[in-house]
């Protein structure tokens, strides 16, 4: 183990924090050099990446033989057993992480507890099982797979782990447990790059694996640090077919543009684009005062949670109120009751944003004097803000709505909520679920990629496809054996 | 220049608070000299008073201020610093629904732009506008405006109200700016022969550049005949919006859903044509000047890419100090617009055209004033703009004094028809104590003026909500890739 370095987040001025170099079960703190500290950021030390760049990549893919000794379930018991240390009563490596995430994450320090606790949670046995049963199916990852074709071929198919480096996003810790279990389920070798905003959660639980089991070819098989994405000159000697086989970004901008640059034959690049969520409130949310409550309070956390930094977080709700004067009057009223609701979410749900975007803010009180075209219900305080549009038309900077601000927009007919959808939407919320029937077969081909009943976009299991794309899968190689002979079919050398 | 400046036997403080926001250029004498002596103190009361005057005067005629003093409960400017909170946003003047400009609805951005000047527009009949060409020319025509758009790269275009007389008033600062050095006596701007403008762009338009020209013509060239432009006609204004609403679609991934009229259809044509004839025009503009005004006394005043290229064209043809040396080349401040240019450009500027300095400025369309950089390199703030540095997080002021770094804001007392108070997206260093070393009085910015958003947050962080801009680079980066 390298030099355990002191916290002390209070004197942080004084004494930085070091997110420590992880390499294949080694803990490294030397060579460090000074990031971060921009706009009010938490200034923190890491290793110099470019010190340790040779040995940051398994130059040798025959060294992934080791996972291939584990059986499927010395797999799970590796990870449940991570799983149950992963608990920051007792994990000081979790509790350091989740002190300094307060200072790093977009998000305030009830929702990185909230997170923190649900991380145990993925870790879930049963959890796990059904992810790599349903995403893959167990068998593919246990062995070969014997199948048989019309045309009498037999054919063997195994899903063999890859070198992947992740580029993984930084406002969910989340995020980092998913990539260790993914990469572990699919006896991969995994290089994670630590983003900005959380360059602690991923090192400290692989500081805990190393803890737990130094020397298991799953703790050997995982290195994390952090470098700045976009260093051309460090990216452009790791990013090769020879080190790494698959790049999965999570749409950081500066980390995608640099990666794409890398991208030929041998690298392939699975990229989680960046993405924006909509929701649809059908009329019958307007009917009654049951139905206007039930939908804004669904609304209310669709737009909330986890404060809005996430990309399944409603934006632009678009509302079958009718933009009459009745409607627009109606979807006042809503928007002013599902502000509300934002108010009283409880605290591991959301809170007031860390800091209200400044650009933002001043797009909402320019539309506050605009009275005629908009309403303004809020924000006056960083404790974001409705919008409704007194007409059926968007705000211009829909595309930069956080810091639970939103969007209401009345239309008149279901046919104008298409709207909502484009190429670059995650996900729609719908009221009433009847809704959907109508919808369900549509807005895909528009862009939408996943519906949920409006209030649980927050909500997803690991055992689906995420972002319309089957990610599990494609983190795999399909290798094929195919299996012939001359008697059972014509070979080519036969006349 | 410490003394009272002789206003005619206006000694009072409120008499002379309105000379100097009324015409600043006449209060001292179109003197650059004049205007950048006066004592701090003097000034300090003169921009209160006219601060005080100009709230007074605004509050009940602009409508969008009147709203958000009264949500305020300011009735009142007592001190310079009571002003911070109605200071606009920039978004302040592209607030309106963005449907008002995709359907060409002008009766209604008229009734947005009313809100926010002295001018009612609402009586100015804009049905037969089908474009925005249309419109601008109506109001030129029409309004006693000029008004100025943005090149509207989210999509909604901003509309700035400026009226005319105000941007005559401006004209003649400018010209008392660009054409006199600190320690000048002003009868050098009728010495040395008569200026050549150049504008490698347009003559007519509706953004704020394109529309110096009129200026530069009235208080430079004197005379439309010396204004050397490539492309006589009027740069379109609805191309311009066109381009930035293809440009928001394709970000949003909504580039089929937008709705173009045949009209437009028709100008894309035309655009497109003039894109592709535009080098050669420009390369023919270059080499004609180049060739037939050697030894001319030339004025630019402008970007630093436009004059670059200029300079690039005349390099090409192995020519240097091709003008008259008290020719007189300026351009904006610290680079905001990403435009990679050599180290030393600047130098190579002043070789090729044949002088020893190159003016700079920083300045903005909101804000009507350039602050001239000196010789030792700092910002000097025009004394009719009342500068102010922000918290870039909480908009809170920060003190005026000592150096201090934030975002700037600015009130600029010769704004007349419209609120003069503006918050920008640039951070900026002040330094409100120490008297710079170039003797001028006024407090100045240090170099490095920077784009907030450029600066703030980083490209590093990463969110999947992510911002267009970013996605669309991101885009075009990747359909760019073999």
């Amino acid at each position: 183990m390298g030099m355990e370095e002191k916290l002390d987040v209070a004197g942080a001025g004084r004494q930085l924090p070091i997110a420590s170099l992880i390499i294949r079960g080694e803990v490294i703190s030397d060579n460090l050099i000074e990031v971060g500290g921009r706009g009010g950021d938490l200034t923190f030390l890491t290793p110099d990446a470019h010190k340790y760049l040779d040995r940051l990549p398994l130059k040798n893919p025959a060294h992934m033989a080791d996972l291939y000794r584990l059986k499927f379930d010395d797999i799970l018991d590796y990870l449940e057993e991570l799983g149950t240390r992963l608990d920051v009563a007792d994990n000081e490596h979790l509790a350091r992480a989740r002190d300094l995430s307060y200072l790093t994450a977009p998000t305030t320090p009830p929702l990185v507890d909230a997170s923190y606790a649900d991380l145990k949670s993925k870790f879930d046995r049963a959890v796990m099982r059904e992810m790599a049963d349903k995403m893959i199916g167990i068998p593919y990852l246990e062995g070969w797979v014997e199948e048989e074709r019309l045309n009498g071929l037999r054919l063997g198919i195994r899903c063999f782990g890859a070198r992947t480096l992740h580029v993984i996003a930084g406002n969910s810790p989340t995020i980092s447990a998913a990539t260790i279990i993914r990469n572990a389920l699919l006896r991969s070798d995994a290089i994670i790059k630590a983003p900005s905003n959380d360059p602690f959660t991923a090192i400290a639980i692989a500081q805990t694996m190393i803890d737990m089991a130094p020397d298991h070819p799953l703790t050997r098989h995982l290195t994390v640090g952090y470098w700045r994405g976009g260093d051309t000159a460090f990216e452009e000697r790791l990013y090769q077919p020879h080190y790494v086989e698959k790049i999965v970004a999570w749409g950081g901008f500066a980390s995608v543009k640099h990666v794409t640059q890398y991208i030929q034959p041998g690298l392939e690049l699975i990229s989680l684009d960046p993405k924006r969520s909509a929701s649809i409130i059908g009329e019958e949310a307007f009917a009654s005062e049951e139905g206007m409550q039930d939908a804004a309070v669904r609304l209310a956390s669709d737009i909330g949670a986890i404060n809005q930094v996430g990309c399944v977080n409603a934006r632009v709700v678009y509302a079958l109120s009718g933009t009459d004067e009745a409607g627009i009057e109606r979807l006042n009223r809503f928007g002013e009751l599902v502000y509300a609701h934002i108010q009283t979410l409880p605290e591991r749900t959301s809170t007031v944003a860390k800091r209200y975007d400044r650009e933002l803010k001043a797009h909402v009180d320019a539309l506050r004097l605009q009275d005629e075209w908009y309403k303004v219900i809020g924000g006056k305080g960083g404790e974001g803000a409705i919008i409704v549009s007194q007409m059926a038309d968007p705000v211009d900077f829909s595309t930069s709505l956080v810091d639970r601000t939103a969007n209401l927009v009345p239309v008149d007919r279901i046919d104008d909520v298409v709207g909502a959808v484009n190429a670059y939407t995650q996900t729609v919320g719908v009221y009433p679920e009847s809704l959907k029937a109508e919808l369900l077969d549509v807005l895909p081909l528009h862009g939408a990629q996943r519906f949920v009943s409006l209030g649980f976009a927050v909500q997803a299991s690991n055992a689906q496809p995420q972002d319309g794309l089957e990610l599990m899968r494609r983190m795999g190689k399909w290798i094929i054996n195919e299996m012939r002979s001359p008697e059972k079919g014509q070979a080519p050398w036969l006349p | 220049m410490t003394e009272a400046i002789d206003l005619a036997g206006r000694t009072d403080i409120a008499s002379q608070a309105k000379a100097l926001c009324d015409d600043p250029a006449a209060f001292f004498e179109h003197s650059f000299t004049k205007m950048q002596s006066i004592d701090r103190d003097r000034l300090a009361a003169l921009q209160r008073e006219g601060l005080r005057q100009r709230f007074a005067d605004l509050k009940d005629r602009v409508p969008m201020l009147k709203k958000l003093a009264d949500a305020q409960e300011i009735a009142e400017m007592r001190e310079i610093d009571d002003v911070v909170p109605l200071l606009f946003e920039h978004t302040m003047y592209k607030s309106y629904p963005p449907a008002f400009l995709e359907k060409g609805r002008f009766a209604e951005i008229n009734k947005f732009l009313s809100k926010l000047t002295t001018f009612d527009l609402t009586g100015i009949d804009v049905s037969e506008c089908q474009t925005i060409d249309d419109w601008m020319e109506l109001m030129d025509r029409e309004s006693p405006l000029v008004i100025m758009h943005s090149s509207g790269t989210s999509g909604t275009m901003t509309f700035l109200p400026i009226s005319k007389h105000e941007w005559d008033k401006f004209g003649k600062t400018a010209r008392v700016i660009a054409l006199q050095e600190f320690g000048d006596d002003p009868s050098v701007m009728d010495e040395g022969g008569d200026f050549y403008v150049i504008y490698p762009y347009f003559r007519h338009g509706g953004s704020g550049h394109v529309r110096t020209c009129d200026l530069f013509v009235k208080y430079v060239s004197k005379t439309e005949e010396r204004l050397l432009v490539p492309f006589p006609g009027r740069m379109s204004s609805d191309l311009l919006y066109l381009a930035a609403r293809i440009q928001a679609a394709a970000a949003k991934g909504e580039l089929e859903k937008l709705d173009i009229s045949p009209v437009m259809m028709a100008r894309k044509a035309e655009y497109e044509a003039l894109q592709a004839e535009m080098p050669a025009r420009l390369d023919a503009f270059f080499t004609d000047i180049a060739e037939n005004y050697q030894g001319k006394r030339i004025f630019f005043w402008g970007a630093q890419n436009l004059l670059f290229n200029l300079v690039r064209i005349g390099q090409e043809k192995g020519l240097s100090r091709v003008f008259a040396p008290n020719s007189v080349i300026g351009t904006g401040g610290d680079s905001k617009n990403g435009v990679k240019m050599p180290e030393d450009w600047r130098q190579q500027v002043c070789d090729f055209i044949g002088i020893e300095n190159s003016k700079m400025c920083y300045g903005m369309t909101e804000v009507k004033g350039w602050h001239k950089k000196c010789s030792h390199g700092h910002y000097h703030f025009c004394p009719w703009i009342i500068p102010f540095l922000l918290d870039p997080d909480t908009s809170e002021l920060l003190p005026r004094k000592g150096r201090a770094m934030g975002r700037a804001a600015f009130f600029d007392l010769g704004s007349e028809t419209r609120w003069g108070g503006f918050i920008t997206g640039d951070e900026v260093t002040i330094e409100w104590d120490e008297p710079c070393g170039c003797g001028q009085s006024t407090v100045y910015a240090m170099d490095g003026i920077e784009r907030l958003s450029a600066k703030r947050g980083g490209d590093d962080k990463i969110s999947c909500a992510a911002t267009e801009g970013a996605h669309k680079e991101a885009m075009s980066f990747l359909t760019s890739f073999q």
